[in-house]
C-alpha cells in the first residue's frame, strides 16, 4: 500500500464516522464565522445599524469586486441587515478565503481526531503519546486562528505587524495544508489502516 | 462511537463532496489568495504601493521626509476616498448622528457642511465641491487632524487619494493628476512634479453635531452614501464620544517611528496647530478655554486666536484691518478691539462699532495630537 493510498483510505475513514464529520463542519464553519466577525463583516451591535439608509439588503460598488482595501481584506460589494443589530458585509474574495479556510480546518480536524482515537483503539494510551496525537489538532488550532487574528488587526491598519501581515494568510493555509497532508501521510505504528471495526470484524 | 463502515463501501455522492471540497479550496487558493501575492511580488514586494520611493531629484530639502515614508498596511486607494459624496439635511442626519458625535464643520463662500468623524475615519479624504469649488476634505485618524485644502494652483477639478503610507503617522495624500505625495499636517508636496507645492488651507472646524447644528441650523451633512460599505457605527481606532478612548487615549503610537519627539506634553494631547510663513504655533486646546483671546504674531503677521464657545473650537484670524494691525481683548464675555472698541465675534465679524459687517481673514488652525505637530515641526512655538 503507498503513502497515497494510505492518505485516501485514511481521509474517506474519517469522513465515514459521523461524529468527526459534523464536528469537522461544525468547527470549520464556526471558524470562518469567526474569521469574518474578526475582519468586521459579520456585525453583532445591538441598538444599531451600520447602514441605516441601506435597507434589509444592498448592493454597493459592484466594480469594487475584487479591491484590496489590505492584504487579503477585500472591499464588500454587498450588505445585508435583517435585524437591527445584526448586519453580513459581503465580499466575495473574503468569502472564499473564509469557505477555504474552514474546509481546510474541517479536514484538518477530522483526521487528526480520527488518528487520535485510532491510537487510544491501539491500546497506546501512554501520555506522550496522547499528547502527541492531540499535538495536529492544537497546531491546526494555532494555524487558524492566530494568522487570522493578526490579519483582523491588519483590516484596521494596526500595523506594528505591518511587515508581517501579507504572509499571514498563506501561512494560514500552508500551516493548515501542512498538518493536513502529515496527518495523512505519515505512518502510525500499531494503527494500521483499516479502522478498528472493520479489523475487528475480520 | 459511531459507527464506521468498509473503505469499499463509500459512495458516489462522499467523492463528490470531497472533491467538491478540494475543488473549492483550489480554486479560491488560487484566484483570492496566489493572485494578490503574486501582484505584490511583481509589484516589487511592498504592500504600500505608494510613490514614497521616487528619487528625491532636485527636491532635496524634503529628503528627511522622503526617507521617513512608511507602509500603513493597506495598499493605494484601500481606504478609499470619497469622491462623489452626497449631503443630507441636518434634520436627516439627527437620525444618523449623536449630538455628542464629532464633526468637520465647513463654512466656506456661504455653504455650511459637516463631515461627520465616523465616516471620514473610514475614508480619510472627501473630494467636495462646496459654491462648485474643489476642496478636499482631509482627516488622519492616527494625529486627530482635520484640514481642508483648495487644489494646487492650476490644478482645479483635481482630486487627492489615500496613498496607504505614513510620514510621522499621519496621512500621506497623492494627488490624482501627478502621483506626487503630500503628509496632510505639512501640506506640501515632499516628491514628484509638485514637490514644494504648498496646498493653500481653509479653515475646518472640529466640534460636536449638536454645537455645529445649534450655530448652522441650515448645514448640510455627508452621508453614508459613499459608495462604499462600511459599519460607521464603529471606529476602528476607539471611540472620541462620550469621551476619548482607546488609541485615541493612550500614549502610545501604532506606528513609533517619528522624525522629531517632544516630552513637552503626553503625545496625544490636542493642539491648535498654526503656521504662517516659516515659523509654527502650537495652541494647547484645554488651556486656551480660560485664556479665549491671544494676541500674537507668526512670521511678522500680526494674528489673534479666539476661543469660540459654541463651537468649543479655537479659531485664529489676522488682526488687521485696511493694513492697520489690532488688539483684542476679552472684556466681561465680550471680544473688543482696542483701537476702535468695535465688539466681535468669534467668527471674526464685527458686530457692532467702526468695523461692524468687516470680516477678519481666516487662519487655517488644525485640530491635532502633539506628537505629530512637533514631529513636523520642532521649531513649533508654543502658546502659553
Amino acid at each position: 500500500m503507498t503513502a497515497w493510498d494510505r492518505a485516501r483510505d485514511r481521509f474517506h475513514d474519517a469522513l465515514a464516522r459521523p461524529r468527526l464529520k459534523w464536528g469537522g463542519i461544525l468547527a470549520g464553519t464556526a471558524y470562518a464565522l469567526f474569521y469574518l466577525f474578526t475582519l468586521g463583516h459579520i456585525v453583532i451591535q445591538p441598538g444599531s445599524t451600520p447602514l441605516p439608509n441601506a435597507g434589509v439588503f444592498a448592493v454597493v460598488g459592484l466594480e469594487n469586486i475584487w479591491r484590496e482595501r489590505a492584504p487579503y481584506n477585500y472591499e464588500p460589494i454587498a450588505v445585508f441587515q435583517p435585524v437591527e443589530g445584526f448586519a453580513v458585509f459581503l465580499a466575495v474574495p473574503n468569502l472564499l478565503l473564509a469557505a477555504s479556510l474552514g474546509i481546510l480546518l474541517a479536514l484538518s480536524l477530522a483526521v487528526a481526531f480520527y488518528l487520535f482515537t485510532e491510537f487510544r483503539a491501539c491500546g497506546i494510551t501512554g501520555s506522550a503519546t496522547g499528547i502527541l496525537a492531540s499535538a495536529p489538532a492544537f497546531l491546526t488550532g494555532f494555524a487558524c486562528c492566530a494568522p487570522s487574528l493578526a490579519i483582523s488587526l491588519g483590516a484596521v491598519s494596526a500595523a506594528s505587524l505591518t511587515g508581517l501581515i501579507p504572509i499571514l494568510m498563506p501561512a494560514a493555509f500552508l500551516s493548515l495544508g501542512l498538518v493536513l497532508a502529515w496527518n495523512l501521510l505519515r505512518e502510525v505504528p500499531n494503527a494500521g489502516t483499516v479502522p478498528l471495526t472493520v479489523r475487528a470484524k475480520s | 462511537m459511531a459507527s464506521d463502515k468498509d473503505t469499499s463501501s463509500e459512495t458516489p455522492s462522499r467523492r463528490n463532496f470531497v472533491k467538491l471540497a478540494l475543488g473549492l479550496g483550489g480554486a479560491a487558493f488560487v484566484g483570492v489568495l496566489v493572485g494578490p501575492a503574486l501582484a505584490r511580488l511583481l509589484a516589487g514586494g511592498t504592500s504600500g504601493g505608494g510613490t514614497g520611493t521616487q528619487p528625491a531629484g532636485p527636491c532635496t530639502e524634503f529628503a528627511s521626509f522622503q526617507r521617513n515614508i512608511l507602509s500603513g498596511g493597506p495598499p493605494k486607494d484601500g481606504i478609499p476616498s470619497v469622491d462623489s459624496p452626497r449631503f443630507m439635511s441636518a434634520e436627516a442626519a439627527s437620525n444618523f448622528l449623536k449630538p455628542t458625535d464629532i464633526v468637520f464643520g465647513l463654512d466656506y463662500q456661504g455653504v455650511q457642511r459637516a463631515y461627520p468623524q465616523r465616516i471620514l475615519v473610514w475614508h480619510e479624504i472627501v473630494n467636495d465641491r462646496p459654491s462648485g469649488q474643489h476642496l478636499a476634505i482631509t482627516y488622519c485618524p492616527l494625529t486627530g487632524s482635520q484640514i481642508a485644502f483648495r487644489p494646487p494652483t492650476g490644478g482645479d477639478g483635481e482630486t487627492f487619494g489615500v496613498s496607504g503610507q505614513l510620514v510621522n503617522s499621519n496621512l500621506l495624500m497623492y494627488d490624482r493628476a501627478s502621483d506626487s505625495n503630500w503628509p496632510q499636517i505639512l501640506g506640501t508636496a515632499i516628491n514628484g512634479q509638485r514637490c514644494a507645492s504648498v496646498l493653500a488651507e481653509v479653515p475646518l472646524v472640529w466640534t460636536t453635531w449638536d454645537r455645529w447644528r445649534q450655530r448652522h441650523p441650515g448645514t448640510e451633512v455627508l452621508t453614508t452614501e459613499t459608495g462604499f460599505l462600511r459599519d460607521y457605527n464603529r471606529d476602528p481606532y476607539g471611540l472620541y464620544n462620550p469621551d476619548p478612548h482607546g488609541y485615541y487615549r493612550n500614549d502610545s503610537l501604532i506606528f513609533p517611528n517619528v522624525m522629531n519627539r517632544s516630552d513637552r506634553f503626553p503625545p496625544k494631547k490636542v493642539v491648535y496647530g498654526v503656521k504662517v510663513g516659516d515659523e509654527q504655533l502650537a495652541i494647547p486646546a484645554e488651556e486656551f478655554h480660560a485664556v479665549r483671546v491671544k494676541n500674537v504674531a507668526l512670521s511678522g503677521t500680526p494674528l489673534v486666536a479666539l476661543q469660540d464657545g459654541d463651537l468649543n473650537a479655537v479659531r485664529v484670524f489676522r488682526r488687521e484691518v485696511e493694513g492697520s494691525p489690532l488688539t483684542f481683548q476679552h472684556e466681561e464675555g465680550r471680544i473688543l478691539d482696542a483701537e476702535s472698541g468695535t465688539l466681535w465675534s468669534p467668527e471674526g465679524i464685527g458686530l457692532e462699532g467702526s468695523f461692524q459687517g468687516t470680516a477678519l481673514t481666516p487662519i487655517s488652525a488644525v485640530n491635532v495630537m502633539w506628537f505629530a505637530w512637533y514631529a513636523f515641526y520642532p521649531g513649533t512655538q508654543v502658546l502659553s
